[in-house]
Parts: C-alpha cells; sequence; structure tokens
C-alpha cells in the first residue's frame, strides 16, 4: 500500500494516528529499517504470518480505541512455537476486549521479535515556528525520566544527524561501556537522513515515533512505529 | 559597497523627524532630534523637525508637516501618537520616502486586535509604495558611519559588530555596555514589533554586509520560523553570530501524540535551529555582551581546555580560581618539569608556587621570558592574566588611585588644568602599555592571553582604569573579562561553538 492510499483511509475513518501496521508499512517503503510487521484478523493467519517471520515472534493488538497497548495486556512477545501464537492471539483478543470493551479491534500485528540491543528513539515533530523538527535520545527510561534528546529542523543534513547522536549526554552509551561494543552509528545516521527525507516529501505527517529503534554493532532496526497526520478533525 | 535592499534605509541622505516635542527641554528617551543632533547627522544629511504647533523650538526651524520640509527626505523617525499614524502614511507616500521608523507604540503589541489591523493595515501601504518601516514601538537605528543615533552618547567611531534587537531598552544596554568595553558598532537596529522589517531581513542583510563581522541578536517572539532559520543559516556560515532568545514561553503545541512532540519545547527547539544554523545562543545579557567581546577578539581563537593562570593575586585567589576553571569544563594543567624546573631558575622564591596556578610575581627582568615560557608549555591552550602590580602599565596604588578619583570626578569635561590633563594622559598611556604587553605574550607565543579584572580591593592594588585598560586590550584584540567565572564561562562556550560548527566555515 502507498502513502497516499494508507493516508486517505486514515482519513476517510477519521484517524490521525495510523496503526502500527500501516506506520511500519510506509517507513519500509521510505527505506527506514523498520521489523517486518503484517496484520492478522484470525489464529490462522497469525500462525501463517509467524511461520513467514521466523520464530520467535511478537504480537500486538492493533485498535483505533487501545493507545496503550501494553497496559491492556495486548503484548505478547518471545513465542517461539505455532501452539505458543495460538494461545498468545486468543489472550489478546480476551485481554483487550476485556479491557475496553467498546474497541474497534483492528487485528493483531505479527513481527518478528528483535534480537536484544541498546533502545533508542528518532522521531519527528512539527513545531509552530520552525515546522518539521527531528529528535534524537536514548530510549526506555532515559527519554522517559531524563528527556536527554538533541533536536535539529528538517531537511537534515549528515552533520546534523552525526551531531544529534554526539550531543545526547548519555552519548557515551552509544560508544560501547563496560565491555559493550559500541553502537553502529552510520545506520542511526541513516535511519534519521530517510525519515527526514520521508517527512520532507510528505508534508501531511505531524509527528512521528520509532519508539524503540533498536542498535547493535552492525545495523539498527525500529521495532515500534507511530505517525501521525494532519487533515483530521480531533474529536 | 554591498547592494542589499536595506543598504537605503541604513544611509539616508535626509531625516524628518516627525512629532518632536514641543517642549525644548524633554529629554531621555525617544529624544530623536537630541540625539541626531549631538551625532551631527547635519554634516552630512538634512535633518528637519516637525511638529503642527509650533514654528521653531530653541531656536531651529519646525515644519508644520512633512510635506512643508525640503526635499528629498529619505527617512522618517515617527513620535507621533498613534491616531495620527495613518495620515502621517500617506504624507510619507506623497513625500516619496524609503523608510520609516515608528517609535510610536499602541499597535499590535497591545493585543488590540483592531489596533493590530491598522498596523497591517499601514505596513500595506507602506509596502506597495516601495517604502520599509522599522517598528512599530523600537528605538530604531544607530549607524554611527551614517550618522545615526537613537540615544546620546552613542560613539560615532564606526565598528564590526552588528546588533539587532527587538527590544529598545536591550538595545541601549548592549550598546553601551559593549562600548564601554571597546567594541563599536556597523550598524544597531531596535525593530520593536517588526510589523515590517524584522529578524530574518537584518541578518540577511548582515550576512552580506561587509562592514560586520559579528552579529549580535536579542529575539522575544520568533516571526516566520522558516524564514529566520534560513536567514540565521545564511549569515551565521560567514558571520559570528550570538543568539540571546527572551521569553522562555511554551509553543502552542496541540497536545501531541508523540514522544517527539511532548518533549519539543520551545525553547529546545529554537536552540536546535541556531546550532544548526552555527549562531551560539546564550541565556543572558552578561553572556552576550561577553560573548561578543569573545568573539571579536583573539578569545575566539581557543582550541583547547589548558588555561595557564598566572595569578598573583595570592595562594587563596588561585586555588579558587582553579576551582572555577575546573568546573567550567576547562583544566588547569601540570606544568611540564622542564618547564617548572626553568621557573625555579627565575624564582628562587619560598612561598611562590610555580606550578599551574602560577603564583608567584618575577622579578621584572625575568618576566617576559616567564611568561612565554608558561604559555609555550605543553598543554596550554591559553593564559588567564591580570595586571598586576609591578607590571608593565601598572602604576603604584597611590598615583592610579587618585588619577582614577579626578577622572571620574569630572567626567565629561575637558580636563581643567594641564596636571589632570596629564594625569589622564598616564593613565592612558599605562591602559595602553598594559594591553600591548598582554598582546605581545599572545603575538609571540601563538596562544590566546584572557584578560581578567578583579574588582574590590584587589582590583585597585592592581592599578589600573578598568575601563581604559578594557579598551585598550580589546583594540589589541586581547579580550577582557570581569572576573575569573565569566572568562571561564565565555571559553568554554567558545570551545562548544567551535564543536557544533565542525564542517562550517572556519570563522572562529
Amino acid at each position: 500500500m502507498t502513502f497516499e492510499t494508507i493516508l486517505a483511509q486514515a482519513r476517510s475513518e477519521g484517524r490521525s494516528l495510523l496503526n502500527e501496521v500501516e506506520a511500519k508499512a510506509i517507513l519500509q517503503d521510505a527505506g527506514v529499517p523498520v521489523v517486518t510487521t503484517t496484520l492478522a484478523t484470525s489464529e490462522r493467519e497469525a500462525l501463517a504470518q509467524a511461520g513467514a517471520a521466523g520464530y520467535p515472534v511478537v504480537l500486538k493488538i492493533v485498535s483505533p480505541d487501545i493507545a496503550h497497548k501494553s497496559d491492556v495486556g495486548g503484548v505478547k512477545v518471545g513465542l517461539a512455537s505455532g501452539a505458543a501464537v495460538r494461545a498468545a492471539y486468543k489472550e489478546i483478543m480476551a485481554n483487550a476486549r476485556k479491557a475496553v470493551p467498546d474497541a474497534d479491534i483492528t487485528g493483531i500485528a505479527v513481527q518478528q521479535m528483535a534480537p536484544t540491543g541498546t533502545e533508542v528513539i528518532i522521531g519527528m515533530t512539527t513545531d509552530p515556528q520552525f515546522g518539521p523538527v527531528m529528535m534524537f535520545g536514548l530510549g526506555g527510561i532515559m527519554v522517559e525520566v531524563l528527556k536527554d534528546v538533541a533536536f535539529r529542523l528538517v531537511p537534515l543534513a549528515a552533520r546534523d544527524a552525526n551531531q544529534m547522536i554526539d550531543e545526547i549526554k548519555g552519548a557515551a552509551i552509544l560508544g560501547g561501556v563496560r565491555g559493550q561494543p559500541p553502537a553502529d552509528k552510520a545506520a542511526l545516521r541513516s535511519a534519521m537522513l530517510k525519515v527526514s527525507k520521508f517527512v520532507q516529501k510528505h508534508p501531511e505527517v505531524q509527528e512521528l515515533d520509532l519508539n524503540p529503534m533498536l542498535v547493535y554493532k552492525d545495523g539498527a532496526i525500529a521495532v515500534d512505529a507511530r505517525i501521525v497526520v494532519s487533515g483530521v478533525e480531533e474529536p | 559597497m554591498s547592494k542589499h535592499p536595506l543598504d537605503a534605509v541604513f544611509h539616508p541622505r535626509a531625516v524628518a523627524v516627525v512629532g518632536v516635542r514641543s517642549n525644548p527641554n524633554s529629554s531621555g528617551m525617544g529624544s530623536f532630534y537630541g540625539s541626531l543632533t549631538e551625532s551631527k547627522f547635519a554634516e552630512i544629511g538634512g535633518l528637519y523637525q516637525v511638529n503642527p504647533k509650533v514654528d521653531e523650538i530653541n531656536g531651529v526651524r519646525c515644519y508644520r508637516t512633512l510635506l512643508d520640509t525640503p526635499d528629498p527626505v529619505d527617512h522618517v523617525i515617527s513620535q507621533v501618537p498613534a491616531r495620527a499614524v495613518p495620515e502621517l502614511v500617506d504624507q510619507c507616500v506623497q513625500k516619496k520616502v524609503r523608510s520609516i521608523h515608528f517609535f510610536t507604540a499602541g499597535f499590535s503589541e497591545t493585543g488590540d486586535s483592531e489596533m493590530a489591523a491598522v498596523e497591517r493595515t499601514m505596513v500595506e501601504k507602506l509596502r506597495n509604495a516601495g517604502i520599509r518601516a522599522i517598528g512599530p514601538n523600537c528605538m530604531g537605528l544607530y549607524v554611527p558611519a551614517s550618522r545615526l543615533a537613537f540615544m546620546g552618547g552613542f560613539p560615532m567611531e564606526p565598528g564590526n559588530v552588528f546588533l539587532l534587537s527587538q527590544s529598545g531598552a536591550n538595545a541601549g544596554e548592549i550598546v553601551h555596555g559593549l562600548t564601554s568595553r571597546g567594541i563599536r558598532f556597523s550598524k544597531a537596529i531596535s525593530y520593536g514589533n517588526g510589523a515590517d522589517l524584522r529578524a530574518h531581513d537584518f541578518l540577511d542583510y548582515a550576512a552580506s554586509d561587509p562592514e560586520t563581522d559579528v552579529v549580535a541578536a536579542y529575539i522575544e517572539g520568533v516571526q516566520d520560523g522558516r524564514k529566520f532559520y534560513e536567514a540565521l543559516r545564511k549569515c551565521a556560515r560567514v558571520k559570528r553570530v550570538v543568539v540571546l532568545k527572551g521569553g522562555r514561553t511554551q509553543s502552542g503545541a496541540n497536545a501531541a501524540h508523540s514522544h517527539t512532540g511532548s518533549l519539543a519545547g520551545a525553547i529546545e527547539v529554537f536552540d536546535a535551529a541556531c546550532r544548526q544554523a552555527g549562531a551560539m545562543r546564550v541565556e543572558t545579557m552578561e553572556e552576550l555582551q561577553d560573548m561578543v567581546v569573545a568573539a571579536s577578539t583573539n578569545t575566539r581563537r581557543i582550541k583547547g581546555r589548558g588555561v595557564a593562570l598566572f595569578g598573583g593575586g595570592g595562594g587563596g585567589f588561585a586555588v579558587l580560581s582553579a576551582d572555577i576553571i575546573d568546573r567550567a569544563g576547562l583544566t588547569v594543567p601540570q606544568m611540564p618539569r622542564s618547564a617548572v624546573n626553568k621557573m625555579r631558575e627565575y624564582i628562587p622564591v619560598a612561598g611562590s608556587s610555580v606550578n599551574n596556578p602560577i603564583d608567584a610575581f618575577p622579578p621584572p627582568q625575568h618576566l617576559n621570558d616567564m611568561l612565554r615560557l608558561v604559555a609555550s608549555a605543553r598543554g596550554i591552550n591559553m593564559m588567564f592574566m591580570s595586571p598586576m602590580t609591578g607590571w608593565p602599565g601598572a602604576g603604584t596604588q597611590k598615583e592610579d588611585a587618585k588619577g582614577k578619583q579626578k577622572a571620574k570626578r569630572k567626567p565629561r569635561k575637558a580636563p581643567a588644568h594641564p596636571d589632570a590633563a596629564q594625569q589622564k594622559a598616564e593613565i592612558e598611556a599605562a591602559a595602553q602599555r598594559a594591553a600591548v604587553h598582554m598582546h605581545d605574550i599572545e603575538s609571540d607565543t601563538g596562544t590566546p592571553v584572557v584578560g581578567i579584572l578583579r574588582g574590590g580591593r584587589m582590583g585597585r592594588m592592581m592599578g589600573i582604569s578598568t575601563d581604559a585598560f578594557t579598551q585598550a586590550a580589546y583594540r589589541q584584540g586581547v579580550g577582557i573579562y570581569p572576573g575569573v567565572a565569566r572568562a571561564a564561562r565565555t571559553v568554554a562556550q567558545v570551545l562548544e561553538w567551535r564543536r557544533f560548527r565542525k564542517g562550517l566555515p572556519d570563522i572562529l
């Protein structure tokens, strides 16, 4: 599906927030490294998609009415077999219906589970004065509590991306501490530049989070993505 | 000469001040005719005053309307009340002026939507006639080379610093504060509401202004964020730009749906825009002035963190100073053994420290060798020093204190008798010797000297007139800062500036 198709669909449904599967599809299309994620609307589909993705897999609820998936028991990770996928599918559906009985459930997202890496966040928002702005920071607790992030305006040049990576207070963590190998900064830079190009090309994108993106010794990949588009009346 | 469209605004052939006060004794802010008289604008162009009620003020002709003044008038300063502005705008169009500066307030800054609409209408009318507007609600232009000044007491000697300020009072404070440190301006503009000309126009001009090397900007609300950023980027590539942002207001962002949206506050984004453009953002008026001094002296050339602290202010002073330097993110590295041994030959005195900080009074015949030895030592990127008793230029406590008192008592008058004149000349000569002394260390060793002024009793004991010394040092390219803390902070900011400018033209 193209960006335009997904945008039209979201707008027609009155959604400013693209679902995870939509967001990842268009980012992947733009060359941003994200975990391939598919939408299953039945146990059979989930099983087939898990097999195609390769075990272990992660299943997550997809619903416009559920913002915090983990809080409602809508996320199951480390599923290593078909039996585990079936059980997880049932459990997620039951949890979601119980937590938000009226929720409109789109389906369940199936993706391969990425190996553990250093969590970072790459994001974009629209500043009322300056327009599109990119953000980089360490993920998890570092962004939640310490707000250790760096900003630059779109479009990013390579030097801007490099500076954002080096500017955060926790930059040393990416350099490799306590015997950890250094993170692949080139992969992070490349991802940031691709996001910058993507949002430049699509001014309808108002906000974007790749959170977390996992970075390794070689390469980086986003395991969750969120995109907010314009042109939808807020309820 | 640059051919920028704003050139005409900065170089008017004649100026009319409309709405001058009919009371000749009025003075202070907004006494534009008085300031232009003091700056002798009339020597290079026509200067006219307009007031509908009087024919002359203090024996100088006063015209009833702008239309009665001789032709041409290029620049109009409006002091009329807001309600009289529409008529004045029509007259400006008829008179074919090039620019108008509205000291007049009471427009969009009041928050009144009707007055904001009046402001838009008048700007549109002026633009259609090709007339540029500065303001409303501002002090306008200070251009020494064109003999334009918006306050009394501004020097008419031109310099290489360009100032743009949304606030008139801050513009005045920055000009006064920096001129007392030796800095001179190419142009300074207080532009208030920025209804027509605004920050990005002035930054764009400064970028190609051959008379400008350093730009200082005081910004409150950013108008046209993207244009501001583009102009800042263009300017900061080729000029050293220092920005002070007032008003840490939250952006009017909607409730964010993303982490990124919730973390991107207005000041964080403004800061990012400055870094990305290559401009240095500072937090206070004091930092702005220190950074402009750094940007226009050799302080900007400092490339590492190693400070040689040449004290002579006592052990306690040296220890505390080293702490302050350390906290600012700089270092006071140990002197190499070879340098220490050499210094011991110069100063065999017990109680003096020849490591770093160096707290010692070398005998005069060894002073220069010792300073050069320290400045050239491995790991030393700059030398912090203050003029000391017994140093070149530093007088004895007694004679200097006397000279300073005299200078203070009669600041504006010419010295009354030869004795006072001689003393003033001596003070200036002493300041000059101290400044040259610092400059010579710099040029001989390639290590920038950062001059420290010390306050209180110790400062007086140094026996130097601080303003005269600061200005003389500035002219030698040596930056002088009040106290070690401000000097250390400024240097740390310069290093940070250099770091994020990496990849841009090397203008620091």
